[in-house]
């Protein structure tokens, strides 16, 4: 990870345990902001991919000391391709039984008792819709 | 059946197309960069909307783990962002003063 600096930190008002985002907690931060979340989404990463939003992690066991890390955003780029070849897929998938559907809504049926096959006596099948059936 | 589809459909459709236009949500997970965070699971909720780009972050671990700052590094410049706004939740009091503490993020 190639961290450069900071534009913008932020730090929990002494003592910074019990002021920080603990378990349950929140904390929001709003900028002013005129572009796409898709570009703050490639934003978020440099050119390398490092990650540009750090946080710094206490990680408190009963009171006994705090051990610190910090945490960066998880790479973006797996699960937005997984998400839109999930969508792609539905869609594709939507389109095809739409247009089965709409083959089967328009037929005619043609033989009123099933059992009765002699009418398919001698017939030949003239169009591909048949194969979906 | 087909004008009860577009009965429902459209509207669900035009919901959406609307929600979409005017917000943009997303979220992203982080992982511990330098150490073993154990059960921590600390989620960001990005939002942009009518002009305003939100950061939410969300401690969802099930141990004891506390984020105690957050850094935005200085290549998030370039993308224009401007007059920061921090609203932190019951108990949380984050300012952009830490005098003493080192400002830069450890172990990177």
């Amino acid at each position: 990870m190639n961290w450069a600096g900071e534009f913008f930190a932020i730090g929990a008002t002494s003592p910074p345990p019990k002021h920080g985002i603990g378990v349950g907690d929140n904390l929001v931060v709003t900028f002013g902001y005129n572009s796409t979340l898709a570009a703050l989404l490639t934003g978020l990463t440099d050119a390398s991919g490092n990650a540009r939003i750090a946080a710094h992690v206490l990680d408190c066991n009963g009171g006994n000391g705090c051990a610190a890390a910090t945490v960066v955003p998880v790479p973006a780029a797996l699960p937005l391709l997984l998400s839109a070849l999930a969508g792609l897929f539905v869609v594709q998938r939507r389109r095809s039984l739409t247009f089965l559907t709409s083959l089967v809504g328009n037929m005619t049926p043609i033989i009123d008792d099933p059992s009765n096959t002699s009418l398919l006596a001698g017939c030949k099948p003239t169009s591909s819709a048949l194969a979906f059936v | 059946m087909t004008s009860l589809k577009r009965f429902f459909v459209l509207p669900v459709l035009t919901v959406l197309a609307v929600f979409y236009s005017t917000a943009q949500a997303t979220s992203v997970s982080v992982a511990a960069h330098n150490a073993t965070v154990p059960e921590l699971d600390l989620n960001i909720y990005l939002t942009v909307e009518r002009g305003l780009a939100t950061f939410w972050f969300s401690n969802d671990s099930t141990g004891d783990a506390v984020a105690a700052r957050i850094y935005f590094e200085v290549g998030l410049g370039d993308l224009g962002f401007q007059d920061p706004v921090i609203v932190g939740g019951s108990g949380v009091s984050f300012g952009t003063s830490f005098p003493g503490q080192a400002r830069f993020p450890m172990g990177i």
